[in-house]
């Protein structure tokens, strides 16, 4: 398990578009933290606001998420890969977990790139309190850990329907056009499903951790995550591989 | 070698498969040993890819039972299953080249950083491909073929499953990929099973055969069987010799059960056209 990361991780990352996608992620923050400083005032607020800002965007889920799963899952279907690999030995159960284990450590380390530009961007000048500062930083893993959910059921559906392109347009629908419309739900029709999403779980978590509170709605999260692992594992133990 | 080592490497007994009502395989029973070049035979369809897909684990048996290296535990199958190489069709990324992707499977199987640049160099120049420096995508039929057969050659494994290898293929890369295969087995000690529906082929680079009808191995036999099968001696004589023969067998008082013209086969006439060689 620990040889497939590694061989795939060496593969992935030649990978340009994450790079490109990581480079104009931070590009986003830069801008959107600036921009929050002149519009809002130079200070914490200002700060916390650009920083929310630039997380709660749009542009994050499609130059972090997008990619990362292109990168990771895009060719493993056309490459037939996977036969080769679980052909010499490896569990089905171990080859999805190394898969997604890559995704999060690719997720990890872009969202690391982020912290440490959002840190350097935390001028003293802005007094900016150890708190916000922290809150901030779980403001950033919060939405890595939301992108790890997104990719967990894309890959899901991915693996259950044999097909990359669907897992690809499920990673759009749940980064853009779920939340967009689970919103929409919530707020024309009255509807409160989008509170128990990820996306809606997550937002509660942090606004939970930012008024002092244990944030323990990341409990159901971590199982949304297990059970779409657990249901692509059952799958794929069931699977026939064709040559 | 097969004849002086009978360790099986390589053991089913009974194992059925069905997919709803349709039986692929209804009870193949069949041992490889070691240092065998085992021929799988059976026209398209009878079921020679389902048997290496229950061998390398990429389907579920209904019933019977799979051992390799002598593994009698569920763990120790899949432990064993890392000795074997494996070419059942491409199985690379297109958009890498030929040498990334052998880096990328070396890596996965383990092979020790500071020896696969070594490794990789060898098992390019074994399959013939150490100047190609191109794609995947941009390879021929034939490039492919044998960028598979590298890849299963990679790390030396001690088994090594090649499924229908020659699968269009020119006479030459035919030829190339026989000659690949009996030297695996001489040079490198590797116990070989092969499958192809092209019987003469087969016949050309395995010693002993599976024959696979129905979903069952309806027999097996080695080329020993098939010289026994007809017990006659062939004697080759020139076209100007051939009345002095027939008087001289004459009068030592032995019949001539059959006389025929030898015709050079299409496959010599060809390689003698074109140059290049068969074996």
């Amino acid at each position: 398990m620990r040889n497939l990361i590694k061989a795939d991780l060496c593969r992935i990352l030649k990978t340009k578009m994450l790079y490109v996608g990581t480079v104009i992620a931070v590009a986003v923050l830069v801008f959107t933290i600036l921009r929050s400083l002149t519009s809002a005032g130079r200070n914490a607020t200002g700060y916390m606001s650009g920083l929310n800002s630039a997380l709660d965007g749009f542009i994050f889920p499609v130059v972090i998420a997008l990619p990362v799963f292109i990168a990771v899952f895009s060719h493993e279907l056309t490459s037939k890969s996977m036969q080769c690999i679980l052909g010499h030995g490896l569990t089905r159960g171990k080859l999805i977990t190394s898969k997604l284990l890559e995704a999060a450590i690719l997720l990890a380390g872009i969202f690391a790139i982020i912290m440490i530009a959002a840190i350097v961007l935390a001028s003293p000048e802005y007094s900016i309190s150890s708190r916000q500062m922290t809150n901030g930083i779980i403001a950033i893993w919060l939405r890595a850990l939301r992108f790890f959910g997104y990719i967990c059921f894309s890959a899901m559906i991915m693996f259950i329907a044999n097909s990359t392109s669907l897992g690809i347009i499920v990673c759009v629908a749940f980064t853009l056009v779920l939340r967009i419309g689970f919103m929409a739900l919530s707020r024309l029709g009255g509807i409160e499903v989008y509170d128990y999403t990820i996306d809606g779980l997550l937002d509660w978590v942090y606004k939970s951790i930012e008024a002092g509170g244990p944030g323990l709605q990341i409990i159901p999260v971590f199982l949304y995550i297990i059970a779409a692992v657990s249901i692509t594992i059952i799958f794929f133990n069931r699977k026939e591989f064709e040559f | 070698m097969s004849n002086t080592d009978t360790q099986a490497v390589i053991r089913l007994d009974g194992v059925e498969k069905s997919y709803g009502k349709h039986h692929v395989l209804k009870g193949v029973t069949m041992q490889v040993n070691k240092g065998d070049i085992y021929g799988l035979v059976g026209k398209n369809g009878a079921g020679k890819t389902t048997i290496f897909k229950m061998i390398l684990g990429l389907s579920e048996f209904t019933t019977g039972s799979v051992s390799i290296a002598g593994s009698t535990t569920k763990k120790e199958l899949y432990t064993n299953r890392g000795k074997i190489g494996f070419f059942v069709g491409s199985n690379f990324y297109n958009y890498l080249t030929g040498k990334a992707n052998l880096e990328y499977y070396a890596r996965a199987k383990g092979i020790p950083r500071n020896e696969i640049k070594d490794e990789i160099s060898r098992v390019l120049e074994l399959v013939g491909l150490q100047d190609v420096k191109q794609p995947v995508k941009g390879y021929s039929l034939g490039m492919k073929q044998r960028l598979g057969i590298g890849n299963a050659i990679l790390g030396n494994p001690e088994i090594l499953i090649l499924d229908e290898p020659t699968n269009g293929l020119d006479p030459q890369g035919i030829a190339d990929i026989r000659h690949m295969v009996r030297r695996f087995r001489d040079e490198y000690g590797m116990t070989v099973i092969v499958s192809s529906h092209i019987l003469g082929e087969l016949e050309n680079t395995a010693d002993r055969f599976g024959i696979v009808h129905n979903g069952v191995i309806a027999k097996e036999i080695t080329q020993e069987d098939l010289s026994l099968k007809r017990p006659e001696i062939e004697l080759s004589v020139s076209m100007d010799d051939l009345e002095k023969a027939r008087q001289v067998l004459s009068q030592s008082g032995i019949n001539i059960l059959k006389e025929g013209k030898e015709k050079v086969t299409l496959e010599d006439y060809y390689f003698e056209l074109i140059g290049g060689e068969a074996d």
